[in-house]
């Protein structure tokens, strides 16, 4: 039955091509690329031609236009491409419905029923909302994807991760399908295909298999990104998906099936080893990704947009700031009534549960960022020709969304640098007398109201001499100066750091750890390590578990209270007369534990009448930005206290040195200071 | 309007796809029942009648074969049509579906046409 045929242009085709031009103006430029004289002109033709339904619509919409506000886009592009979709579909009329048998095949012939798609993939894929969710899950499955190649590369017959990768790139063909992203389409088809092969047993996989599929990965990832910048409106990078790919697919699934008769398609798990190359040791929590985009998502989750999830945590915040105000009201003394100081109480810890459930909504699991080093270990230890078997530990962890996205870069930077610099070559491990196979271990954990992260490796360990040398030649570090080991290893992140003799194509150019310390102190995180050496490095990167608020010291200037986050301060004290001296060029300077650190006056930087000039009189707050020392110099230090962090709103959000502001115990606001943004202010 | 429907697919975004292309066809249910995977359709077909029951084929758990096999061995959904929505659909694949049970066979990507000519026959008026 070929419904095909009962679709004949029954208007002359310059009003279905200029509404069809339309329509790819609205798909390409959404609402803001088509004016109300666009649908006049529609109307106009349209009424030549004596349609008049096709005439109303389009003069609807050329309403709808003149009519919308600037801000109402989103709905404007859901109106507009509906009634170019009636439009259409009017103009196809009559595709009188044929008479079916009880059953009914489509037909197959791809032009018949791509023509009959296109009114109503037309409205489909002119959806932005759609298209936005299309790529969160097509990046969802390709992350699960990912973990599962790896864990067929040890396991080349596991039946069922064979059949969820299949799943997944079937599920993203279909979807691209509906949405008319043929190129994704054209893609994941061919993998669909190689992964169809393998899992009916008619193509054993190789390390080949197992590469493709992951480049594959890599471009369609890229390709979801492009589709992404697309609807923001902004200009993508050229794809990648072209024919020499999609041929190399289809080698490497016809090349194996030729080759299955005899033994050349050797597996996986025997063909990497021999070679030297990484094998990956994810740990069994893996398996439960399996049955990601099942019934969790279909019924007991739903997909909530970051910005309202801030927004929430704001306004929790604010709760829980006036919920406080209330407690600590003096009139609050006078009231003798005990129910009414019972149901305060009550209303106390449910803001509280409310606060600790909201912070919850934001934290997702580390699993993801560990894949991903799963996935740079298995590279770049065959690219270095090392054997390396990575583990990993408490994927489950869980950490804000934001710090969980932020970590990823310097998981990858580190994990990186211990592949390069960290772990031996196996003939100098086996003369060593170590084990051939290095061991890379990531553990994720909570301790005392933080997240600690552990990268550890076995490798040669951290030459506290050599790093010392280098930052004394650097100009770094003065010699003589008195360094403990951790201090000494920190060194490793300043910028243009390196001790590696030869640069590689992996790290050694002194970038990289300089921008693990940047990422780690945006996320008001620390770094420590340990190391010995021969035995090898461990690095604890300790974060805080939510972004939204802060543990500060409130100091006093003046009359004006202000908060030093407690991450960036070092130590308080009171200076005494001959720990201070001028020095010439560079101003104030005070000697703290035999280093002269720069004194920088709050009440000057911030034009404001103190209690008093004396250095003597006030205190001395040592703080760090950056990796460099410095002093605040205020009258007072009242307290360490936690604050909800609040922005200051879009005119006075740049203002170097404040980072934000805060609700005070008292109701007072308390501005946040931002080190780095007063540590470049000084002069 | 009519009264329920049933969506079996493991891709809750391919539910929703399916659910607006019946709607765009003219077919508009009171109810869209969701389930992601053949044995959350099996529990829901016990629980809830239905008028029309679209399936995917490849799904974790049970697939949309072994789903119309569990549904004609227990007595379920008797008299309700239901399609197979898959990208594949071979021909032996296509036959072994009908053989099973299947009333309707489409293949994704589809429109709002194919549902006029290839579902909604198999509903009554």
């Amino acid at each position: 039955m070929l419904v095909a045929e009962t679709i004949v242009p029954t208007q002359p085709a310059s009003l279905r091509d200029r509404i069809d031009e339309v329509s790819t103006r609205l798909i390409l430029r959404g609402a803001t690329g088509l004016a109300s004289v666009d649908f006049e002109l529609l109307g106009q033709s349209a009424q030549e031609q004596g349609n008049d339904l096709v005439a109303a619509i389009a003069r609807d919409l050329s309403r709808q236009i003149a009519e919308a506000s600037s801000s109402d886009q989103t709905d404007l592009t859901r109106i507009l491409s509906g009634g170019l979709v009636r439009m259409q579909a009017l103009l196809k009329e009559p595709a009188v419905a044929a008479t079916v048998e009880s059953i009914s095949v489509e037909p197959s012939e791809k032009t018949a029923s791509q023509i009959q798609a296109n009114a109503a993939i037309q409205s489909l894929s002119a959806d932005m909302d759609l298209i936005r969710e299309f790529v969160t899950e097509s990046l969802e499955h390709l992350s699960t994807i990912e973990g599962q190649v790896l864990i067929l590369e040890k396991n080349n017959t596991a039946a069922e991760t064979l059949n969820s990768i299949f799943r997944a790139f079937h599920t993203i063909k279909g979807l691209a399908g509906f949405l008319e992203f043929a190129d994704v389409q054209a893609l994941a088809h061919e993998v669909e295909t190689l992964l169809d092969l393998a899992r009916t047993a008619r193509l054993t996989v190789t390390s080949q298999v197992v590469d493709v599929v992951l480049e594959s990965t890599d471009v369609l990832r890229q390709e979801l990104h492009g589709i992404e910048i697309r609807l923001g409106g902004n200009i993508p990078p050229p794809s990648r998906i072209n024919e020499s790919l999609l041929l190399k697919i289809r080698k490497v699934s016809r090349g194996e099936v030729e080759q299955s008769g005899n033994t050349a398609g050797a597996p996986v798990a025997s063909s990497i080893s021999p070679e030297g190359s990484g094998k990956i040791a994810t740990a069994p929590p893996a398996e439960r990704r399996i049955e990601v985009g099942r019934s969790s998502d279909s019924s007991s989750s739903v997909r909530i947009d970051t910005a309202k999830l801030d927004q929430l945590m704001d306004m929790v915040g604010e709760m829980v700031i006036a919920q406080t105000l209330i407690e600590h009201s003096p009139a609050l003394s006078m009231v003798q009534d005990v129910r009414f100081l019972k149901d305060l109480t009550h209303l106390a810890r449910i803001t509280s549960d409310v606060q600790r459930i909201t912070t919850g909504m934001r934290m997702v699991p580390i699993g993801t960022q560990m894949q991903k080093t799963a996935r740079l270990v298995r590279d770049l230890s065959r690219r270095a020709k090392k054997e390396i078997v990575l583990e990993t530990f408490g994927e489950d962890t869980e950490l804000d969304k934001t710090i969980a996205e932020e970590l990823a870069d310097p998981l990858l930077h580190m994990v990186r640098n211990s592949i390069d610099h960290g772990i031996e070559p196996p003939e100098e491990r086996i003369a060593l007398g170590k084990n051939p196979t290095a061991r890379i271990r990531i553990a994720a954990y909570h301790q005392s109201g933080q997240i600690v992260v552990e990268i550890s490796d076995d490798g040669r360990g951290l030459n506290r001499e050599k790093i010392l040398a280098k930052a004394q030649q650097n100009g770094l570090v003065q010699s003589g100066t008195q360094l403990t080991d951790n201090e000494i290893f920190l060194l490793i992140f300043e910028a243009g750091f390196s001790t590696a003799d030869k640069v590689t194509d992996i790290s050694g150019r002194g970038v990289g750890m300089d921008v693990v310390r940047k990422h780690v102190q945006k996320l008001r995180g620390r770094i420590d390590i340990q190391s010995e050496q021969g035995k090898g490095t461990t690095f604890y990167l300790k974060l805080p578990l939510t972004l939204a608020i802060i543990e500060g010291l409130v100091i006093v200037v003046g009359d004006q209270r202000y908060i030093v986050p407690i991450y960036s301060t070092k130590e308080i004290l009171r200076p005494k007369a001959e720990m201070l001296s001028t020095v010439q060029g560079r101003g104030e300077m005070a000697m703290v534990h035999d280093t002269l650190l720069p004194i920088v006056r709050l009440h000057r930087r911030f034009e404001m009448k103190p209690r008093t000039t004396s250095l003597a009189d006030g205190m001395l707050v040592v703080v760090e930005s950056e990796g460099r020392q410095f002093c605040l110099f205020v009258d007072e230090v009242t307290g360490k206290q936690e604050v909800v962090i609040k922005s200051l709103g879009e005119s006075f959000k740049n203002i170097p040195g404040i980072a934000g502001c805060a609700i005070l115990g008292d109701g007072r606001v308390g501005l946040i200071l931002d080190m780095d943004g007063i540590s470049n202010g000084r002069s | 309007m009519r009264k329920a429907v049933l969506l079996v697919d493991d891709s809750a975004m391919m539910r929703k796809v399916v659910s607006r292309t019946l709607k765009m066809a003219g077919l508009e249910f009171e109810q869209v029942l969701e389930a992601g995977d053949g044995a959350e359709a099996l529990t829901c077909l016990r629980d809830n009648n239905v008028e029309l029951i679209m399936c995917d084929i490849n799904m974790p758990v049970m697939n949309g074969l072994e789903l119309l096999q569990r549904i004609k061995e227990e007595n379920l959904a008797v008299g309700v049509p239901i399609v197979m929505v898959t990208t594949e659909g071979s021909e032996p694949q296509v036959r072994q579906a009908i053989l099973a049970g299947a009333k309707g066979y489409i293949r994704k990507p589809f429109s709002a046409d194919h549902i006029k000519n290839s579902v909604t026959p198999l509903l009554a008026p």
